[in-house]
C-alpha cells in the first residue's frame, strides 16, 4: 500500500531529525519569530491591499450569513438563541470565533503546496508557513469581533465579567488551531483531495458545535459526549462570557485546554514526521 | 571542515504507486496485498563523500541529469540523504534559484524584507543593510514598484544582492550566473571573489568551467550519481573536459 511505502522510505533519513532534542521544534517558533509575523504579514495585505473586496472576507461573509441563517434558524425555523440575546447576535458571536478556526485550517490546507516553488529550492523550517497562515486569520478575526461589539452595542447586549478570560480561551483556540493546521498541511502535500475533505468536515463539525444553538440546548443524554470537541466547547464558553449567558464550567475549559495541548503536540509530530518528503513530493 | 559529506546515497522514488486521490487510496487498501506497481527506485547519489575544509571553496562539474543539483539541496537542507551523513558548519546562504522567495504582487522592498527574513536574517539585520542591498541591486527609482513589473535582470540582482547581504559561511552557487547580462556577471563573481577573501566557503556548481577553475581549489565531477572524480579543481575540471571531447 502507498502509505506504508513512503513511511519505509523515510526512516533512515529521519532518524537523526527523531533524535533532536525536544526543545528545538519549539525554538523554532522564538527564533523565526520575525519570519512568522513576515509572512502572516504578507497573507493579510495580499487580502486586504490586492482585492477589491478585500474586506468582505473578515466582516462582510460572516454577516450575511448570520443574516441568512437566523432568518431561516430563526424566524422560519423557531429556534432559540441564548436567553435575553437576539438570535443575529449569538449567530454572528459564534461564528466569529468558529471562523477563526474554520477560516484558519482552510488556508493552512494550502500554505505547503501553494508554497511549493520556495520550499523546494530554499530551507527554512517548513512549520513556519502554516504557523504565519494561522496567525493571518487572527487579523481577520479582530475586523469579525469589531463588527460584533457594535452588533451588542446596538441590541444593548452586555458581556459577563468573565469576559476577561476571552484571552486565555482564545490562547486554547490558537493552540487546537495550530495543531489541527500542521496535520492538514502536511497531509495535503501528499493527498490533494484532503483541502476539499476539510471543506466537507468543517461543514459537518460545525453543526456540531455550538453556533447555531446554545450548549445548554443539548439533551443532556449526550451533552458529555460533546465535551470532546474541544473547538466547539471553546465557541460555546467564548459566546457565553461574551454575550452573558450561562458559564459552562470550569471543567469545560480545563478539558478543552488538554485536548488542545494533545492535538497541537501530535500535530506537531505529524508534521516532522512527513516534512522529509515535502521537497520530493512537490 | 565546514563541509563533510560522508557516505551519502539519494534514492528518489518515483511513486508509480504514489496514492494521488482518496478513491485510489480506497481501491489499494483493499485490492493490493502486494503492490501492483513496484516502485521503481532511482539513486540520483551514490556513494559521495568529499569534504571542504575552512577557506576553501568547492566546484561541481558534470552533465545535465548527473545528481549536482540534488547534491546540493542536501547541503542546502530541502531534502534529506537517503543514507550518510552531511554536516555543514556556519550560516549557509544558497543561490540556487535568484528571488526564489519572490512575490511578484509586492514591491521590491518588501520582496527584500521578507527573502531576508527566510535566510534567517533579523528584521533589524535587514534595516541595516537595506541601502546596501538596493545599492548592488541598482533598484534605487524601483524599490517600491512591485516585482512583477521587473525585468528578469531586475529580479536576478536583487535576488542576488539579498542572499549575498546575509553574510554567510558558506555561499552555494547554482548557475546562478548564467541569468543577467556580462556586466552582471562581472559584478556577482568579483562580489563571490570578495566574500571568499573574508573566509566564505563557495559551493559552485556551474557548467561554465572557466568560473569553477577560478573560484574553487577542489571540485569533483559527478555522473550518473557516481563521483568520477575528485581533488584539485584543475586536475577534475581538465580530466572532465576531456571526457566530454
Amino acid at each position: 500500500m502507498g502509505l506504508v511505502n513512503i513511511k519505509e522510505s523515510t526512516f533512515e533519513a529521519h532518524d537523526r531529525e527523531h533524535r533532536h532534542s525536544f526543545e528545538s521544534r519549539y525554538e523554532v517558533f522564538i527564533r523565526y519569530r520575525d519570519l512568522i509575523s513576515g509572512l502572516a504579514l504578507r497573507d493579510v495585505k495580499m487580502r486586504y491591499q490586492l482585492s477589491i473586496l478585500g474586506l468582505y472576507w473578515a466582516v462582510l461573509n460572516p454577516l450575511l450569513m448570520a443574516i441568512i441563517w437566523s432568518f431561516v434558524f430563526s424566524t422560519i425555523l423557531g429556534a432559540k438563541g441564548m436567553e435575553g440575546v437576539p438570535y443575529v447576535v449569538f449567530l454572528f458571536c459564534g461564528m466569529t470565533f468558529w471562523n477563526l478556526f474554520a477560516n484558519s485550517l482552510n488556508t493552512a490546507t494550502t500554505s505547503l503546496t501553494g508554497n511549493a516553488s520556495l520550499l523546494s529550492k530554499l530551507y527554512f523550517p517548513r512549520v513556519i508557513l502554516p504557523t504565519a497562515s494561522v496567525l493571518a486569520r487572527v487579523v481577520d478575526f479582530c475586523f469579525s469581533m469589531i463588527v460584533l461589539i457594535i452588533f451588542m452595542l446596538a441590541y444593548h447586549v452586555h458581556p459577563s465579567s468573565r469576559v476577561v478570560l476571552i484571552p486565555l480561551f482564545l490562547v486554547i483556540e490558537l493552540i487546537f488551531t495550530l495543531g489541527m493546521a500542521y496535520i492538514v498541511a502536511s497531509l495535503n502535500v501528499l493527498y490533494r483531495d484532503v483541502g476539499q475533505m476539510i471543506q466537507l468536515i468543517l461543514l459537518l463539525w460545525m453543526y456540531l458545535s455550538p453556533v447555531f444553538y446554545p450548549i445548554q440546548h443539548i439533551p443532556a443524554n449526550i451533552r458529555r459526549y460533546f465535551i470532546l470537541n474541544a473547538v466547539g466547547e471553546l465557541v460555546g464558553l467564548q459566546s457565553s462570557v461574551i454575550l452573558g449567558g450561562q458559564f459552562p464550567g470550569w471543567h469545560v475549559a480545563f478539558y478543552a485546554a488538554i485536548i488542545s495541548v494533545g492535538v497541537f503536540t501530535a500535530g506537531i509530530t505529524v508534521f516532522h514526521r512527513l516534512e522529509p518528503l515535502f521537497a520530493e513530493v512537490m | 571542515m565546514v563541509i563533510e559529506v560522508s557516505d551519502v546515497w539519494k534514492r528518489f522514488r518515483l511513486r508509480e504507486d504514489r496514492v494521488d486521490g482518496f478513491a485510489k487510496l480506497m481501491v489499494r487498501m483493499f485490492l493490493s496485498q502486494k503492490r501492483i506497481n513496484r516502485p521503481s527506485d532511482f539513486w540520483a547519489l551514490r556513494e559521495i563523500n568529499f569534504s571542504v575544509p575552512d577557506n576553501t571553496s568547492f566546484g561541481i562539474v558534470g552533465v545535465n541529469g548527473s545528481g549536482k543539483s540534488t547534491m546540493l539541496k542536501l547541503l542546502t537542507g530541502t531534502m534529506k540523504p537517503t543514507k550518510g551523513h552531511i554536516r555543514v558548519k556556519g550560516r549557509k546562504s544558497s543561490l540556487i534559484e535568484l528571488g526564489a522567495g519572490f512575490h511578484s504582487d509586492f514591491s521590491g522592498r518588501d520582496n527584500v524584507y521578507l527573502n531576508g527574513l527566510i535566510l534567517g536574517l533579523s528584521k533589524a539585520d535587514i534595516r541595516k543593510r537595506f541601502d546596501e542591498i538596493v545599492d548592488f541591486a541598482e533598484l534605487e527609482e524601483f524599490i517600491d514598484v512591485p516585482v512583477k513589473y521587473y525585468s528578469s535582470g531586475m529580479q536576478a540582482r536583487l535576488g542576488f544582492a539579498v542572499a549575498t547581504a546575509v553574510e554567510p559561511d558558506i555561499l552555494i552557487v547554482d548557475e546562478v550566473l548564467a541569468v543577467g547580462d556580462m556586466n552582471f556577471r562581472e559584478k556577482c563573481m568579483t562580489k563571490i571573489m570578495q566574500m571568499q577573501a573574508k573566509g566564505v566557503s563557495v559551493v559552485l556548481v556551474s557548467h561554465g568551467l572557466g568560473d569553477v577553475e577560478r573560484v574553487c581549489q577542489r571540485a569533483m565531477w559527478l555522473d550518473h550519481g557516481r563521483m568520477m572524480a575528485y581533488g584539485p579543481a584543475t586536475e577534475v575540471v581538465s580530466a572532465y573536459s576531456r571526457w566530454i571531447q
